[in-house]
């Protein structure tokens, strides 16, 4: 378990802010965002590496931040891996247990031990100069899994390798841990990568952490307009919101209707391509909520749903991922008008942004319905 | 021959590869014909008079433009240019100076060729540039023409000469040792930290660097008549009298006549030599070891720490031996440097034989008695010095950080 309490620490003009986080025993945690948030300075404080400007790092219960690096229990894995490229791999792998006076014996032992878990026994004799990048990571990891660490620091692990080895290491990377146990923290600024291995993700921004939660919790209910953004979440709408009983009415891309929970004031909010269906002239079911529009951009996902990009409104832009047969043709087109329906229930309502609004910048928020 | 020229030459582009193995082989057959005839570098002469003549053929032979006439032109003029410095050879001008005719002409009609050329504008910018190039071979051909090599061996193991070249290479040793002391930990520091004062270190650093070598001479014998130079003058005094006497008490049972230091401090006498080789060349080792620390992930040592090793260990384990080469490098600039130094140790040393005499002094004072064969056979032997220093440097890798 690593627990960080009120963590801050300032280098320079960066400043990380009152980063509180918990990753409970064998968890796997990928700290995302985009690059110059603070991922890897975290990943630093943790390890040692840089002063921590106040609050408390805990690794299992105990606090570790007046410890050397050497006494911490984490194993790092920098960017581009870091090798000690004159050395072999087995010296590598083994760096570790020497200056911890292993004897001989054991050492070679646990070292093999490695190597085998990670399939790379037979490296062991190789020079780290000719190793290819996914067999350089796995002898950073192994360097860092020999001494069992109580942590497992992974500073961007798949960044460095190209396109296509990435999902297939990732899901390695899901294995291994699966196989072991140990608590991982994973930086990234890839949300794909993040889906498939991650227990829980942490978002990062301009060193605040804005959002930490469950894969579900990150991608289905974005805390703020950043966080749905960057986890690409889905359609964000922007409206305005008065109380009303039980609720409120909501004004959002020109159409007018009662949601369940309490908003007040300019609100926006995400719905999910997958929440939006195409529905006949002839009217949804009761309780929808209906956009009139014109198909601006179909893209055949090559599976089994297309998304159509639909403008609405006067300038909102939707999509809607629709469920299509395998071999069916698409049947629609740039142009074409449609009517695609949504049930209120699933649109999920954003926190107003501290910082104001990110990504697209300088959109105007519509103002109140007129009554 | 033109013909195979053409066949060569693919029709668009200008290959020069075809064309120019025609030119050397013509060359090369001429030289060895001629001979016989005028000598070695009459046949030289006769051997690119006759690839200027082929080359003008080669452009004439092509289908071209009005501008690309400008090239034949110019193969014209290095027709000529050529037989020219051919007759000075002929005319009892020296060796020398026929060479650097016959290789300004053929040089300068390259350039104007390019101009006629597709790619003319850069060819025409490295035929400028080129120029220096032209410059630094020909002031070691004519160091090499003047030599009269018979007689090189004869100087250079002449004693005092062969005196200077020890004193040379023991003080430069002793001068990259100390400097790779200083060196490796500030060039570090330097690379990895970011502190307080690292743009005013950075800047003292360049100082000696930048400034002419006489008055770090003048400043060394100023320094060492202060009091606290005295001080260390007279503390290195003592130390050559302590090994002195140990020396004596080693060699007792040996000899009566045990070999000593001459106890007589820095100024003016041989260590002086290294403090005054020393001030500089440390300068440049250790602008050469920062790049080199630069170079160098500073994450490797992170890890290495994470995985338990201390600062030190992180050190002498992970970094010094990833930076081998590097140091090493820096080792063979440092001590290129320390022994081409002149200007402080004709001021600081003197320029004693056999006493303070190195290399460098000593082809000042075989000038200043007239010695010019002495003086280019000591100067030609540190051109082999330089060149197997700079293919040393290169070979480990290292970067100039300049």
């Amino acid at each position: 378990m690593i627990e960080l309490q009120n963590v801050h620490a300032r280098f320079g003009d960066f400043e990380l802010r009152d980063i509180n986080l918990r990753i409970a025993d064998g968890q796997y945690c990928v700290l995302l965002g985009p690059p110059g948030s603070g991922k890897t300075s975290i990943i630093e404080l943790i390890c040692g590496l840089r002063p921590l400007g106040g609050g408390r790092i805990l690794i299992d219960g105990r606090p570790v931040q007046d410890l050397d690096p050497a006494d911490r229990g984490v194993g790092y894995v920098p960017q581009d891996y870091a090798l000690f490229t004159r050395k072999q791999v087995f010296d590598n792998i083994a760096f570790g247990l020497k200056v911890r006076h292993v004897p001989p014996g054991q050492l070679k032992s646990l070292v093999v031990g490695a190597a085998d878990l990670l399939g790379i026994g037979h490296l062991l004799t190789r020079t780290c100069v000719g190793l290819s990048g996914g067999e350089r990571q796995r002898v950073a990891l192994a360097r860092a899994m020999v001494l069992s660490p109580r942590v497992l620091l992974l500073d961007e692990p798949v960044s460095a390798l190209d396109e296509s080895t990435r999902e297939r290491v990732c899901l390695e990377l899901r294995a291994l841990h699966d196989r072991l146990g140990t608590t991982t923290i994973h930086v990234s600024h890839n949300f794909e990568e993040t889906r498939a291995v991650a227990d829980i993700v942490g978002v990062m921004r301009d060193g605040c952490l804005e959002q930490a939660g469950s894969v579900e919790d990150i991608f289905r209910r974005p805390r703020n307009e950043f966080v749905a953004r960057f986890v690409r979440a889905g359609n964000i709408l922007h409206g305005w919101a008065l109380p009303a009983d039980g609720g409120a009415r909501l004004s959002l891309a020109g159409q007018v209707f009662a949601i369940p929970g309490g908003a007040d004031g300019a609100v926006s909010a995400v719905l999910r391509p997958q929440d939006l269906r195409v529905v006949s002239a002839d009217g949804p079911g009761p309780g929808k909520v209906c956009l009139d529009g014109v198909v601006i951009g179909v893209n055949d996902g090559g599976g089994l749903q297309v998304t159509l990009r639909v403008a609405v409104g006067d300038s909102e832009t939707v999509s809607a991922a629709v469920p299509r047969l395998d071999d069916e043709p698409i049947s629609y087109r740039a142009g074409q008008p449609i009517r695609v329906a949504f049930d209120p229930a699933r649109l999920h309502l954003l926190e107003p942004d501290a910082a104001g609004n990110p990504g697209e910048g300088n959109r105007v928020t519509p103002g109140p319905p007129a009554t | 021959m033109l013909l195979l020229c053409q066949l060569a030459r693919p029709r668009s582009r200008t290959s020069w590869l075809g064309p120019a193995a025609i030119l050397m082989a013509a060359a090369v057959v001429a030289i060895l014909g001629a001979r016989l005839a005028v000598g070695t570098f009459g046949a030289f002469m006769a051997g690119f008079a006759v690839a200027a003549a082929l080359m003008l053929a080669y452009q004439l032979a092509r289908p071209r433009s009005l501008r690309e006439w400008i090239g034949p032109l110019a193969e014209l003029v290095a027709g000529i240019a050529t037989p020219v410095a051919t007759m000075a050879l002929s005319l009892r001008l020296d060796a020398f100076s026929a060479f650097m005719l016959a290789s300004l002409a053929l040089y300068a009609s390259f350039v104007l060729a390019m101009w006629g050329m597709r790619r003319w504008f850069l060819g025409w910018l490295a035929g400028l540039g080129g120029l220096y190039l032209l410059l630094v071979v020909l002031l070691f051909a004519a160091t090499a023409f003047e030599m009269r090599w018979h007689r090189f061996m004869g100087i250079v193991l002449q004693e005092h000469i062969r005196d200077a070249a020890i004193l040379s290479f023991k003080s430069s040793i002793m001068t990259v040792v100390l400097a790779m002391i200083v060196g490796i930990p500030l060039g570090y520091l330097l690379s990895r930290r970011r502190f307080w004062g690292h743009t005013f270190i950075d800047t003292v650093l360049d100082i000696p660097i930048v400034l002419p070598p006489l008055v770090v001479g003048v400043a060394l014998l100023i320094f060492f008549n202060t009091v606290p130079g005295r001080w260390i003058n007279d503390a290195v005094i003592a130390i050559q009298h302590g090994i002195n006497i140990l020396i004596a008490r080693v060699q007792k049972p040996f000899t009566n006549r045990p070999w000593q230091f001459a106890a007589d401090g820095l100024v003016f006498a041989p260590e002086g030599v290294v403090i005054a080789q020393f001030v500089v060349a440390a300068a440049f080792g250790i602008r050469t070891l920062k790049a080199t620390f630069d170079q160098i992930d500073p994450r490797i040592e992170s890890v290495a720490r994470t995985l338990g090793a201390s600062r030190r260990q992180a050190f002498f384990r992970v970094t010094l031996p990833m930076a081998g080469h590097g140091i090493l490098a820096a080792a063979v600039m440092t001590w290129a440097r320390a022994i081409g130094e002149f200007g402080p140790i004709l001021i600081f040393s003197g320029t004693t034989p056999k006493y303070t005499e190195v290399l460098p002094t000593a082809i000042y004072l075989e000038f200043q008695v007239g010695q010019l064969q002495s003086a280019l056979a000591v100067s030609l032997m540190m051109v082999l010095l330089a060149m197997l220093t700079l293919w040393a440097f290169k070979k480990l890798g290292g970067r100039f950080a300049m």
